[in-house]
């Protein structure tokens, strides 16, 4: 996938290693290190997104974030931030914010998380039914097939399968299936989203030819036709 | 040398004689009121004396005025000579002729002004320099007569109202300075009492308390919420040495971990697939440090009560049955069962959702992991009528040990060592914390068998 995202942090290694990531990837960067400067950037050109440091000089994050919605500037945009998960996040996203992300943080993380955002941005149409090789699935009788065969699936798992299925070939980790499938914060010490992958990936796999839902190891996991 | 002096009068309890404010304002007070009661007194002394000699001087003059009509000049000339030879001091006389030839009296030097004067004050030079009150009168045949009545005596009764004053401000005065000092040494010495403690306490020594002698006076409830205090800062340095000391224990081990993978990666002869193994370790390593990390800053958070803010209104029942569903297949892969009773309606209370959820969960995954196989799980959510509302995860596991039930509350405390792999230990610590937030409390009760979590929520 390719875009233009604005970054703007004022810390150079983190502004390096966001920068470096996203052009290998295929993105084009532009990089500001002052929060005045980002408000002007984003508001005077066009972005596909931005990524936005919290704490900036200049400007703060979250004021920027404001002016920018408050222009009517509808980019998405992902706030970085080292401080507190439990409330930054939502301060983040009332701000304005469309996702938030905590330092430090792996690339692959913030990788997904911008394709999410992009996507996001890019389908609003209503969808009724979401598919992904043979599988399908009905929004509206919330009924699930696949290859003609119909799986039972409990609400959780319907629910964690929808935004998978929403998410066809991009990565997802652990983090955004708990902040976005359940709300809750991340903890390495639970293994809760492995055990739900494996009881999806159980009805979802078991018994046929090609899997569908993919571990990436350190990552996360993708559902795609193709490993 | 000036360090020296000081210690001298600081040693010897000289500071305690020094005026304070309070005495200075208060002689300031007595000293005006003094001099302002002092000025009304004289004023009206000056004019009741003033007054009364007037009219004897009036009275002197109608007798002098009656002598002339009935007797004629000569008599009035005797009467004045009289008057002047048995004259009292102060007491002055003059009889002119017409022409301002003197007749009789001591007054000799005449002036025109003695004329129709009327209780003016004159300055004379003759027979010797004074100051007199002076009543003139013009007989009919134009003779003068003049009555005088020396100042001296209101120049008496002011020295007198002024030594009287001078005395009045001198036993003012001491009796002040007297009161100020027994003041002073009274509210020093109580003021001494909790200074030393807090010299104590800047010293290093935590312990020190002040006594309270009765806690009704300002003093005493200065020094009770002293020692709450204190007891207080006690609490929260212990607290602050066991979280570091914790923290440095905590993140060492993911930290040493992490070397160690990170070194089996570099080995030379490693595979591919061993050093990708190894990588994972790390990485999960460097997860735990953070989550450890990011779940002290969540406590410190609720502790201090900055993330107030963030507080909502939300169906509770609603987040715990969501919560609960999110946990069910852990519950299950532990081999445990679970039951759920929430009320029917929703059971609405403005809360921190986030840390809630956190907490709930912490209880949830610690059921999971302690109860063991075969245990039943049991969530509820109740309220009672004020609004509280208990939220309770009970289960038939092995439970904990009543004495270590106010421990494991606190941070970093893992019951059982040899579970090493097990969390942060600071599980029960956010759910505490989160009570706390929630101006509750968390309650560790034994369910017979089994643990018994309740955590309480006021609602506000």
């Amino acid at each position: 996938m390719s875009g233009r995202v604005l970054v703007v942090e004022d810390d150079v290694d983190t502004a390096d290693y966001v920068a470096k990531g996203l052009r290998e990837a295929g993105f084009t960067v532009e990089h500001v290190a002052d929060g005045r400067d980002g408000l002007y950037m984003a508001s005077s050109s066009a972005f596909d997104a931005i990524i936005m440091d919290r704490m900036l000089p200049g400007m703060d994050g979250l004021s920027v974030v404001r002016a920018l919605r408050a222009a009517g500037v509808e980019t998405p945009i992902l706030i970085l931030s080292a401080l507190s998960q439990l409330d930054e996040r939502v301060m983040g996203l009332r701000a304005g914010g469309d996702d938030y992300l905590t330092k430090p943080f792996g690339f692959s993380e913030l990788h997904a998380r911008i394709e999410n955002l992009l996507r996001r941005r890019g389908g609003k149409a209503v969808e009724t039914t979401l598919r992904c090789a043979d599988l399908e699935m009905d929004l509206l009788s919330r009924k699930v097939v696949r290859a003609g065969r119909s799986l039972d699936l409990l609400p959780r798992e319907f629910k964690l399968l929808e935004y998978f299925l929403r998410n066809r070939d991009r990565v997802v980790t652990r983090t955004m299936l708990l902040e976005q499938v359940w709300d809750y914060r991340f903890d390495p010490h639970t293994s809760i989203i492995d055990t739900h992958i494996s009881r999806l990936r159980k009805k979802l796999d078991d018994g046929f030819p090609k899997p569908l839902l993919h571990t990436l190891r350190g990552v996360g996991y993708r559902l795609s036709e193709t490993a | 040398m000036v360090k020296h002096s000081d210690d001298f009068w600081q040693n010897h309890g000289f500071r305690r004689f020094a005026p304070s404010s309070f005495l200075i304002f208060a002689v300031v007070l007595v000293l005006s009121a003094s001099a302002a009661s002092l000025v009304v007194v004289y004023r009206t002394g000056e004019r009741i004396i003033s007054e009364r000699e007037r009219a004897e001087a009036l009275d002197e003059r109608d007798l002098l005025q009656e002598v002339d009509q009935e007797q004629g000049l000569n008599s009035v000339a005797s009467a004045v000579a009289r008057r002047t030879r048995f004259a009292s001091s102060g007491e002055h006389y003059g009889l002119f002729t017409a022409a301002g030839e003197p007749l009789a009296g001591d007054i000799v030097g005449f002036q025109p002004e003695f004329r129709g004067a009327d209780w003016r004050v004159m300055h004379l030079a003759r027979p010797s320099s004074m100051t007199l009150h002076v009543e003139g009168a013009v007989l009919p045949d134009g003779a003068v007569l003049v009555i005088g009545r020396s100042l001296a005596n209101l120049r008496t009764f002011e020295r007198s109202i002024l030594y009287g004053f001078v005395a009045a401000v001198a036993i003012v005065a001491v009796a002040a300075l007297a009161a100020g000092l027994v003041l002073n040494f009274l509210i020093l010495a109580r003021v001494d009492a909790i200074a030393a403690t807090a010299e104590r306490i800047a010293g290093g020594d935590l312990s020190a308390r002040t006594t309270i002698a009765d806690r009704r006076d300002p003093f005493g409830r200065v020094g009770a919420s002293l020692n709450v205090m204190l007891e207080r800062i006690e609490e929260l340095l212990t607290g602050m040495r066991t979280v570091t000391d914790s923290i440095a224990h905590d993140l060492r081990s993911p930290l040493t971990r992490m070397k160690g993978a990170l070194a089996r990666a570099l080995e030379p002869g490693a595979s591919e697939a061993q050093r990708l193994d190894a990588i994972e370790a790390a990485h999960e390593e460097a997860d735990h440090a953070l989550a450890t990390l990011s779940a002290l800053l969540d406590i410190a958070r609720a502790e201090t009560g900055l993330s107030r803010d963030m507080m909502q209104v939300v169906d509770v029942a609603a987040l715990v049955e969501e919560l609960v569903d999110f946990f069910t297949p852990v519950i299950e892969d532990a081999g445990q069962r679970l039951e759920v009773a929430v009320p029917p309606a929703p059971v609405v209370a403005r809360v921190h959702p986030a840390l809630l959820r956190q907490a709930i969960g912490n209880l949830l995954h610690n059921a999971a992991h302690y109860a063991g196989a075969g245990a039943v799980v049991q969530v509820f959510v109740e309220e009672d009528d004020d609004g509280t509302v208990r939220l309770t995860v009970a289960d038939t596991g092995v439970g904990v040990p009543q004495d270590q039930r106010g421990r494991v509350q606190q941070r970093f405390v893992r019951l059982d060592p040899a579970r090493g792999s097990g969390g942060s230990g600071l599980g029960l610590a956010i759910v505490a914390a989160c009570a706390k937030l929630h101006g509750g409390v968390l309650r560790l009760e034994d369910n017979a068998p089994g643990l018994r979590a309740v955590l309480e929520i006021k609602g506000t």
